[in-house]
Parts: C-alpha cells; structure tokens; sequence
C-alpha cells in the first residue's frame, strides 16, 4: 500500500490542521502550541505515551474540549468558528465516552445518522451496509450495553462513519479490542482511505501504527516531538526504537533483585 | 488483617474530602442535620431521665420506638447507597485472599466509621442517661451499648454484603431501590391503616411497642425497661434475640462472603430480548430532533433512573385514593394533575447530566441547539402530556363543574408546558450529578449533595416565581366567583406555557451552543 504522495489534493486545505493549540488544566499544561498537519488522504498514527496529551488534542480537535488558545481546521473550515459546517466533514470516536447503551445496535446507528440530518432512507441501508461489513448483523438488535468491548469500538465506529465524513477522527479504536475485531476495523479503515478518505487515529500499539499507517506524529509532555511520512519518523529504524529514543525510557534497566524465582 | 481494614476505610474517607469542595460541604451538611435531630433526641432523653416522677412506661415506649427506627436506618439504608461502588465493597477484596474471619469482623468494624455510627454513639448515651434513675436499667444500658452498635453494624454489612452477593444484577438492584422508594411513598396509607385498626393512633402505640420489643428491631432497646421492672425472664429473652439477630447477622455476611469470594459470578448480558425494529425511531419524524425525541422517550421506558420517576406517579395515585377516602377531601386528587404537570416538567431538568459522556454523540455530530432541546420536549410531552391532561381531567368531572374543569386542566398542562420550558433553559446552563448510566435511579453520586441542593432550590423557588400569574388569577376567581374567570385562568395557564416553551427553547437552544464543550467537560465528571 503506497498513499498518495504528491497528487492534486496537496493544493486544497489539508484534512486537519491544528495551529498553536494549548490547553492547561490549573497549573499543569496539558498540550502546548501544538501544531499539526494530516494530508489528506493519509492514514496518520497519533502516538504517545499515556498522558501524553493524545486524547486532550482529539477533544480540541473535534469540539469536545475548549482550547486555551490555537485553532483546529478539518478541510479548511475552522471548528470553533463554524462549529456545524466542519463537524458535518469530520466523524468522531472518542475515547472513554459512553455510548447511548440503551439503545440496540442499529437504533445506535440510525440515530446517529439522524442526527446529522440525513434521510431516513439513507440512514436506514448505510447501517444496514456498517453492520454487515462490521460483522454486527446479528447483534444489532441487541442493547449496546450488552455489547463486548470489541462490538462497542464497532458499533461507535460506525456511528462515526454513517454519514461518509472526509475525516475520521479516532481516539483509541483498538483498545480492548480482540484481533478478530482489530482485524475487521483495520479491513474497514484501509478501505475507507483507499478510496480517498483521511484517518488520524491515536494509539500507543506502535506496531499497529507501523504497519498501519503512512504519517505518524508523535507526542509527549503535551508538545508534538516528530512528525511526517512513516519513512520519516523512523528514519531507518523501527518506529518503536525511534519513539522510546525520543520520549525517553523510564526506571532505565533496574532489576528487581528479589523478583529473580 | 482488621487493623488494616481500617486504616483503608479511614484513608477512603478522608481522600474523599480531597475530591471536591461539593463533598465537604455536603458531608458537612448531612452531618448537621443528623446532629440537630440526634441533638434533639438526646436532650430530651437527658430531660426525661432527670423528671421529678418518672413515667417507666413513657421511657420505655420511646426507647423502643427510637431503637427500633434507628435499627430499621441501619437496615435500609444500605439498600440505597449500595451500588456496585461503596467504598468498602468486599467484591473488591476477592483477590487478595483475606481469611474470611478478619473480614467479617473488619466489614463490621469499618461500618462504625461513619457519621451514623457517631450519631448512633449519641443516642446510646442518651440511653444511659434517659434511664439513669435506675441502677439495673442505666448499668444495662452501659453494658448493651458496644452489643448494640455491633450488631447494628453487623446487620448493616449483611444487607451490602448480600446485596452484592445475590442482587448485583443491575435489574434486581433497580426493583430493590423502587420497591424501597415505593413503599416510602405508600408509608402514609399504611400509617392510615395501623390507625383504623385500632380506634387511634394512640390507642395503638403500647400494641406497637410490645411487638417491636419482641422482634430484632426494638429488643436492644427493650433491655433497660426489663432490668429496671426487673422482669429478668423477658430480660434473658430479648438478650437471646439480640444474640440470634447478630449471629444470623454473621452467617448472613458469610455466605454472602463465601458466594462473592470463591464463585464469583461473571455479569452475564441479562439476556435481553433482540429486538429487531427501530423501535420508537421509526414512529418520529426523522429529522434530527425526531431523533432525539425517539431516543428520550426510548430511555424513559428502559433507563431505570427515568423510570423512577415514571413509578412514583402510580404511587402518588394510590395514596391520594386512600387519603380520599379516609379524609373525604377531594382536593387530594384534584391536586394530582397540577403536582404531576410541575413534576413531569422538572423530569428533563437534568437530561444532559443522564446522558453522562455519551452527550459527546450530539457534540461530535453537530446537532443545532434547537433540535437537541426541542428533541428531548417532544420526547417528555409525547406521555407526559396525556398523563397530565388524564390526571387532571377525571378527578376533576367527577367532582367540579365545567369552569373548574376548564382551570384545573388548564393550570395543569400550562404548569408542565411553563416547568418543562423552563427546564430547556436552566439544563442547558447548569447540570448536577446524577445516577450514571447503569446505576440506580436512588444511587447518589458521591458529594453531589450541596450542588443538586443549590439548583434545585433555585429552580424550585424560580418555577414557583413562574406561577404568579395564575396564583393570581385564581385569588381573583377565588373572590368574584365568576365561572368565566376559571375558563380564562385555563387558557391564560396554557398559553403562557406555550410562551414559556417557545422562550425556553429559544434561548436554550442559544445557550446549549455556546456551552457545548463545557457542558460535556462537567457531565462526564459526573
């Protein structure tokens, strides 16, 4: 799989495009001055360590959180300015949120494309599509809240993608997940960017990135540390060794004296 | 191992307060309340115990029926605050192997950290000093005191513990806490009852105190008045129901230690039925408001913290059915449809807090202020309309005339319209916590209590600001005695409720926009 690189796209606005954004919760400084560029049509790999300020950036990025100051553009338009016109581009999954689990599956769905406006025609056979393709068919009558963690990443992911956004925005979506379901949403994704979409999902698997996606950024201590094609980010090592390099190891290689059995 | 115990609760307790400024105040809060009533009792027992002639039967009557309420708090309200996380759920000790006899008696023993214990503490004493006027009675008190609060505490951790041994289904949980709130509601009815059963409440009281003194629940505190009678028989009797209620207190917590412990049940997905249709989606509009009408009232029928709501209307039914016919005062139930409009209107004051972080669906998709807010009023009015409109209907063509009729209907659903728009206005702004998702409508958040107080008392005094209009015209219809008046004040009560609903969607639609990521920042703290 070789993304595009150098296409007419580059012209027009990248998918995302976050400028000098900050966020401080009190004292401590959550994300600062981040600035962040997806192309369109990548599939980027936002890594970090936990706390690194992964999922306060998404939160800005997608209208849930506030930032202190900066801004986050999907294709061009401002999310904080016109909060309606880029959040009908964009399609969320965010991380530890609940869903509407008394909801079945496919009332999930449905309702999630409702609420963006569209017909109930369209709304109807897309889920019909997510659910089939999503292996969910014979759950989707059931309530969410009975739903496995691999389904729930499922069924949240299809809520994100019924109205066929340009950018697909998800905070964790292979967390908790069995291989069978990451396999099934990796399947879905490298479709959906296959056929001109853009994704930027979060995720400190680096193995799963490496072999995922084509641009990386990574992050730490709320500053953006590196980013660009996957080719770049490594630079000829593995993107593991290049990302424990810049964040830094912790505890160094101390034993346990008296964990040796 | 009870030691550590212990300690854990004690650091539990105070890290608590570390959370918020809301914790401290409201722990503060409840435990003023408790002191002011305690504090009360206890002078009164000093008081009593101290009198120029003292009526032995008068302390007796009131030890037992003040042991036999504070045995029956200890008994219940485990039941409301246990949820799947108290602080000391042995559920979370399972994997640490404790031997279970350090356990029982370090549950016990942490129990009695807390403001009940201490408030307890209080009464015990008063016990002493209500019946100091008698060396066996006082010296029984003294003795009984450590026996009592054990067993109180004991009794106390055998309902958490089998609560979460045999009722950790989120279903029976529910059923537990409606039933409790149910019976609360029907408390007065069955007062009524005990009343006609004998010629007066009084006439019935040394029935009640002989009985209570014989089971569980007023043994304890029976014990003085038998030492001070010296009626050692009935002494040893009630010791040995004390004994057996602290025992079986101590199996009871076992077995439930031993079924939580060694075959720990996975949560199964309560097998729900599948359900292949759209269910209510398909019956509204589907426009995005329809959408978001669909899934309120989807949740009014399924999420049990709606429901509850939903259960105490019947309740409150069938108490103003018996206070009618005890009383013979229709007003009771011709107060049902103005009491349901106000409460139904409040139900959606709180919706957004509901929703928790799920709220970041309507976020993240965009939806316009106005259909969010027009969304969860259809959802309400869709049944809260008819049951306003049913419950101020009947009782009133059974029992007034047309013009009545037409005021009393039109206060009610003018009352819903005014409270629910009104609530579109404030729930966009200002949420409070409440039960999350999957708990029970009656498990109260921890340290919610100032913050819930201080909204709510603001729109209750607000609502009550809101019904001016009509309490007016009503004083003047009430004077003149024009029937055209009632017709007016109806019309009048609904279509201000029409404005206020228009104004309340209007300028919380306005504010729900602005305040997006903040309003999700707080609700999914909650």
């Amino acid at each position: 799989m070789d993304p595009v690189s150098v296409n007419p796209t580059a012209l027009m606005p990248p998918a995302l495009r976050l400028r000098g954004l900050t966020k401080r919760f009190g004292q401590t400084p959550a994300v600062q001055d981040l600035d962040l560029e997806v192309p369109r049509g990548s599939f980027y790999g936002f890594v970090g360590p936990n706390g690194a300020g992964k999922t306060t950036t998404l939160s800005m990025a997608t209208g849930l959180m506030r930032p202190d100051a900066g801004t986050a553009e999907v294709v061009g338009i401002d999310v904080w300015a016109q909060p309606s016109e880029a959040k009908r581009s964009m399609g969320v999954l965010a991380d530890g949120v609940l869903l509407f689990n008394k909801l079945t599956g496919a009332q999930l769905v449905t309702y999630a494309g409702l609420l963006r406006g569209m017909d109930r025609e369209t709304v109807e056979s897309r889920t019909a599509d997510l659910l089939r393709v999503l292996g969910l068919e014979e759950a989707k009558g059931k309530l969410v809240q009975d739903y496995s963690a691999g389904m729930t990443k499922k069924i949240a992911l299809a809520s994100a993608m019924v109205h066929a956004p340009e950018l697909l925005v998800l905070d964790e979506p292979f967390e908790a997940v069995d291989p069978v379901s990451a396999r099934t949403i990796r399947g879905l994704l490298e479709s959906y960017v296959g056929s001109g979409g853009t994704v930027i999902l979060s995720s400190h698997v680096m193995d799963l990135v490496q072999r995922m996606c084509s641009h990386v950024g990574i992050i730490a201590e709320g500053r953006l540390l590196a980013s660009g094609t996957l080719e770049e980010v490594r630079g000829g090592s593995d993107l593991e060794t290049r990302f424990v390099e810049l964040v830094g190891l912790e505890g160094g290689d101390q034993e346990l004296a008296w964990l040796q059995l | 191992m009870v030691a550590t115990l212990i300690r854990l609760k004690r650091d539990l307790t105070f890290n608590g307060f570390n959370q918020s400024v809301w914790h401290i105040l409201g722990t503060i809060f409840a435990g003023l309340y408790g002191l002011g009533i305690v504090g009360m009792i206890f002078s009164l027992q000093v008081m009593e115990g101290g009198a120029a002639v003292i009526d032995a039967e008068f302390v007796r009557t009131a030890s037992v029926l003040m042991g036999s309420a504070i045995f029956l708090l200890w008994l219940i309200i485990p039941v409301f605050v246990s949820g799947a996380d108290t602080a000391m759920n042995p559920r979370q000790f399972i994997t640490y192997g404790i031997p279970r006899r350090g356990l029982i008696l370090g549950l016990a023993l942490t129990g009695l950290i807390s403001i009940g214990a201490v408030l307890t503490v209080i009464w015990l004493i008063g016990q002493v000093l209500h019946w100091r006027w008698d060396a066996a009675a006082a010296a029984t008190a003294v003795t009984t005191l450590p026996l009592l609060l054990i067993t109180f505490s004991l009794v106390s951790q055998a309902v958490t513990t089998s609560i979460s041994a045999w009722l950790s289904g989120r279903r029976s949980r529910d059923f537990l806490a409606i039933l409790a709130l149910g019976l609360m509601v029907l408390l007065y009815p069955i007062m009524i009852g005990l009343e006609s059963a004998f010629s007066s409440l009084a006439d019935a009281v040394p029935t009640v105190v002989d009985i209570l003194a014989l089971t569980p629940l007023g043994a304890g505190a029976a014990l003085p008045a038998d030492a001070a009678a010296g009626d050692w028989g009935m002494f040893m009797i009630r010791l040995a129901i004390l004994a057996a209620t602290a025992a079986l207190a101590v199996v009871v917590i076992r077995a439930a230690l031993v079924k939580i412990t060694e075959r720990p049940t996975v949560q199964s997905s309560s097998g729900s039925k599948s359900d292949q249709g759209l269910g209510l989606f398909a019956r509204f509009p589907a426009t995005p408001w329809g959408a978001v009408a669909a899934r309120a009232s989807t949740y009014w029928l399924k999420d049990s913290r709606y429901g509850g709501t939903l259960v105490l209307l019947p309740a409150f039914v069938v108490l103003a059915v018996v206070m009618y016919s005890q009383l013979d005062a229709p007003w009771v139930l011709l107060a049902l449809g103005p009491v349901f409009g106000w409460m139904l209107g409040f139900a959606i004051s709180a919706d957004i807090s509901y929703d928790h972080s799920a709220f970041a669906l309507h976020i993240t998709s965009g939806v316009s202020g106005t259909a969010d807010r027009v969304g969860r009023l259809v959802g309400l009015l869709s049944f809260g309309l008819p049951i306003t409109l049913l419950s101020a209907l009947i009782p009133a063509v059974m029992f007034t005339g047309p013009a009545t009729t037409a005021a009393l209907v039109g206060a009610s659903v003018g009352l819903l319209l005014s409270t629910a728009g009104f609530s579109c206005l404030v729930s966009a702004r200002f949420t409070y916590p409440v039960p999350k998702p999957g708990d029970g409508p009656l498990s109260q958040p921890s340290g919610s209590t100032g913050r819930l107080m201080i909204v709510q008392l603001g729109m209750l005094v607000a609502t009550v600001a809101l019904m001016l209009p009509e309490v007016i015209l009503v004083i003047v219809w009430l004077i003149s005695g024009d029937s055209w008046l009632g017709w007016a004040l109806g019309i009048a009560a609904v279509l201000k409720g029409l404005g206020l609903v228009w104004i309340g969607v209007t300028l919380g639609a306005r504010v729900f926009e602005r305040s997006q990521p903040e309003l999700f920042q707080t609700v999914s703290q909650y």
